[in-house]
């Protein structure tokens, strides 16, 4: 493991515990009227948005899928703060540019158009910055997983105790 | 000024080095400097024609360590400091070239080694600084394939510094991998491009983007593990494997090469497949997460890298906590559900029984929604809904 590897891995699992401790602890957000099942299922999304964003974060800006990654997490905040009622539908334009860049990015057939939908950002790359992109995302995807996976042991082991 | 020593030991550029006294360009090099002597408005005239200036040096140096000729001293003083718009760039252009044929490869060496030396000690200070920042890019290059000064200068000027003014990475791979080809060939080189391939600055411009992006497949694979047995296609260079079109038409092309195109596809299809797993991963591990949570203090900012260890390390004063909470629960019966919820049973008692946080209150109302759904509830049906939950995932 290289000394950036593991300093990657040290500010994510910093971040990620601090947003896991923000998560679990007092929750205004978590409403008691649904079903059990739902909760797990919305502290799950919320967690993976955490993990997501604290890598995004650990990363640093000057990649340009942390950036595509953190701007997207913004946008859906809000949205998510905004719009309280679960049927909204979101303005037409941003629909349309999404559906847009999604067709482009599914019209490039193949791997590549693959590629572009899995890294965030990706449409809007062209090929060789995708595959640099592809290449670091994949190194902190390991890292996130590694780190998750050694936190989730934790916790589970020591509740066995 | 002083007599031309070795190779090793060479003065400024003012000093005798240039290479005034070189077979061709001698006695045109001295009918033009005599003009303009110790000109210093020349500068502007050095700096608009850097490429050919650099090209002139190299030649000139070079020959210098190997006929040391004292004949033309005084002129060679004002070459630096007062430089001269050559009559015809092309006509010079030339003549290196074919002095190009005479300088072996031992003498571009030569050259390069004598760049270096001037960097460091120069009368005229703007002029060499012009000459550094044009000198520098050849060593660059020269140093690394010494036949590609030569190819570079049989180039028009402009179009060298327009393709060097691109990225520089690309330029020297472009220029390395040319070099590779050449090097197969004789040592004297007027190849200006690769083996059947045009020398248009677009198919430059797109072989280099190619090379670039194998470049980054190559990377690829190194970190995608089960890459590396796909090593089909790869030593082709990927020069013949891409379609002249741009990269991102790869379908058109894969009827074409669909033997080469595999090996690439295949990659592809492997980091595909990886990004996906490690995203399920994620995914799951999160929902674990959820499931498994609110317990502790994180407490955790001294993290190590090695983390199962330091997690149990940094964060035994507070396992102390749960520890006691199975001690405290009241009833015995609730050991026989899923290992998770244990948790959930736990938790909303150490709240209760004081547990010092702000937030301990609010740990009950969460907790005792589930603690409710489980308590008339079986283990299996928990089971069933967590299937569920997995399915929709």
């Amino acid at each position: 493991m290289s000394a950036t590897t593991e300093q990657l891995e040290r500010n994510f699992t910093h971040r990620f515990l601090t947003s896991l401790r923000r998560i679990n602890s007092p929750d205004s957000k978590t409403t008691t009227t649904h079903a059990a099942g739902l909760v797990i299922r919305r502290r799950s999304l919320r967690i993976k948005r955490a993990a997501y964003s604290s890598m995004a974060r650990a990363a640093g800006s000057h990649r340009a899928w942390t950036r595509a990654l953190l701007s997207r997490a913004r946008s859906q905040r809000r949205r998510q703060q905004h719009d309280v009622h679960p049927n909204y539908i979101p303005p037409a334009q941003r629909r349309k540019s999404s559906v847009k860049r999604a067709a482009a990015a599914g019209r490039e057939m193949g791997r590549a158009g693959k590629l572009r939908g899995l890294v965030p950002g990706g449409s809007r790359m062209e090929m060789g910055q995708l595959l640099e992109e592809t290449a670091h995302y994949v190194q902190c995807l390991a890292v996130q997983v590694r780190v998750m996976q050694a936190v989730a042991d934790h916790f589970s082991s020591s509740s066995s105790m | 000024m002083e007599p031309l020593s070795g190779p090793g030991a060479r003065p400024g550029p003012t000093a005798d080095e240039t290479a005034l006294d070189s077979v061709q360009f001698g006695d045109d090099i001295r009918h033009l400097i005599s003009v303009p002597t110790e000109n210093a408005s020349s500068f502007t005239a050095l700096l608009e024609l850097p490429p050919n200036q650099a090209v002139e040096l190299l030649h000139h140096r070079s020959p210098q360590s190997t006929r040391p000729d004292s004949r033309h001293q005084q002129p060679p003083q004002h070459f630096n400091a007062g430089l001269v718009t050559f009559p015809t760039n092309a006509a010079l252009i030339e003549r290196a070239a074919k002095f190009s044929v005479f300088a072996a490869e031992e003498e571009l060496n030569n050259g390069s080694n004598a760049i270096t030396s001037p960097d460091a000690n120069s009368a005229p200070s703007s002029s060499s600084a012009n000459l550094q920042k044009v000198v520098k890019a050849e060593p660059a290059e020269a140093a690394s394939c010494p036949t590609v000064a030569a190819k570079d200068e049989n180039q028009r000027p402009s179009s060298k510094r327009k393709e060097r003014e691109k990225k520089g990475k690309a330029s020297s791979k472009k220029s390395k991998s040319a070099a590779n080809e050449d090097s197969e060939q004789l040592p004297y080189v007027h190849v200006r491009a690769r083996r059947g391939q045009a020398t248009d600055s677009h198919s430059l411009a797109e072989r280099a983007r190619r090379e670039k992006i194998n470049a980054r497949m190559k990377l690829l694979q190194e970190l995608v593990p089960g890459c590396n047995k796909q090593e089909k296609l790869w030593g082709n260079g990927g020069g013949g494997q891409w379609g002249v079109s741009s990269f991102l038409h790869l379908v058109t092309v894969f009827p074409l090469f669909a033997r080469q195109i595999s090996g690439t596809a295949l990659v592809l299809d492997e980091i595909i497949n990886h990004v996906q797993t490690l995203q399920q991963q994620v995914e799951v591990l999160s929902m674990k997460l959820a499931a498994v949570n609110p317990r502790l203090d994180f407490n955790l900012d001294n993290m190590l890298p090695a983390d199962s260890g330091s997690l149990m390390d940094s964060n035994f004063p507070a396992m102390m906590m749960p520890v006691m909470w199975p001690e405290v629960q009241p009833n015995g019966n609730r050991q026989q559900y899923h290992q998770p919820l244990w948790n959930f049973d736990v938790v909303p008692q150490p709240p209760a029984g004081g547990w010092g946080r702000e937030d301990g209150h609010n740990f009950m109302t969460p907790e005792n929604s589930l603690l409710s759904y489980v308590s008339p509830a079986d283990s299996a049906s928990l089971n069933s809904s967590q299937s569920q939950l997995k399915m929709e995932l």
